[in-house]
């Protein structure tokens, strides 16, 4: 514990909570990022945009990598930085060709499709990462408008 | 997320209340999707009291839309909020829905 001391950024700026594959738990999936957001010192439209962009992907684990099966697990992982949000989704499902996950065209106005492009859009960076024997790490940063850094 | 209908002469108002996400998209689905079939000329879903929309939740308004035009029938989303109104433009569509700040048609 000792060795801890000065450390100015220990280990309690994250924060994990796993999660069954069950669109019921993503109010609490949503509720945590907002609070992670509001730590780092997001604005409010910020904070609802990142609850979008975890949820969004969450759905996607639930429906493509665990092709809606409830009862897999999603592990969500949040690092809250001075100057931006560190998001980690681990799912243990079917993995995907990260060059095939692409954002509909929005010029055609039809339903489905839109989580991926809104994830895109809201993210400052987006790495999906399929290097490991089982599912895939999803990474995803939001920093902070440079206006309004101070830090949490 | 809880739901109230209320009809009048030639216009339907339906009152959506909570979160619409991929949780409670397939139930409001099947609502707007009983609600196109009575061929109402005016439709209007009230969302002044939804403090979260997800895609599921835009793609169940979108297929609401089409039903509604398919019969000649016009839907106005009233009470778009400081909320959910971002998320219409992350989806560019602003200017697809008829999107009113205001909790009425007129």
């Amino acid at each position: 514990m000792s060795d801890r001391k000065g450390d100015s950024r220990p280990d309690n700026h994250t924060v994990e909570l796993t999660v069954p594959s069950d669109p019921k738990y993503m109010k609490l999936v949503r509720g945590l990022v907002s609070a992670a957001a509001e730590v780092v010192g997001f604005g409010r439209g910020d904070v609802n945009r990142l609850c979008l962009a975890v949820d969004e992907a969450c759905t996607n684990v639930i429906r493509h990598a665990y092709g809606g099966d409830h009862k897999q697990r999603i592990e969500v992982h949040l690092a809250m930085h001075p100057d931006r949000l560190e998001v980690k989704l681990r799912d243990y499902g079917r993995q995907a060709d990260p060059s095939e996950i692409k954002a509909r065209d929005l010029a055609d106005i039809r339903p489905g499709g839109l989580g991926v492009h809104f994830i895109r859009e809201i993210m400052d960076e987006v790495v999906y990462d399929t290097n490991r024997e089982v599912g895939t790490e999803l990474r995803m940063t939001k920093s902070r408008p440079k206006e309004q850094q101070e830090g949490p | 997320m809880k739901l109230q209908q209320s009809e009048e002469k030639d216009l339907i108002r339906v009152s959506l209340e909570g979160e619409v996400d991929m949780r409670s998209s397939p139930e409001l689905r099947d609502e707007l999707l009983a609600v196109a079939q009575k061929k109402i000329p005016q439709v209007a879903i009230d969302l002044q009291k939804v403090g979260y929309i997800d895609s599921s939740g835009i793609a169940t308004l979108i297929q609401c839309l089409k039903h509604v035009a398919q019969y000649g029938g016009k839907l106005t989303l009233v009470g778009v909020n400081d909320d959910i109104y971002p998320v219409f433009e992350l989806a560019h569509l602003q200017d697809v829905f008829d999107l009113r700040r205001e909790g009425t048609i007129d």
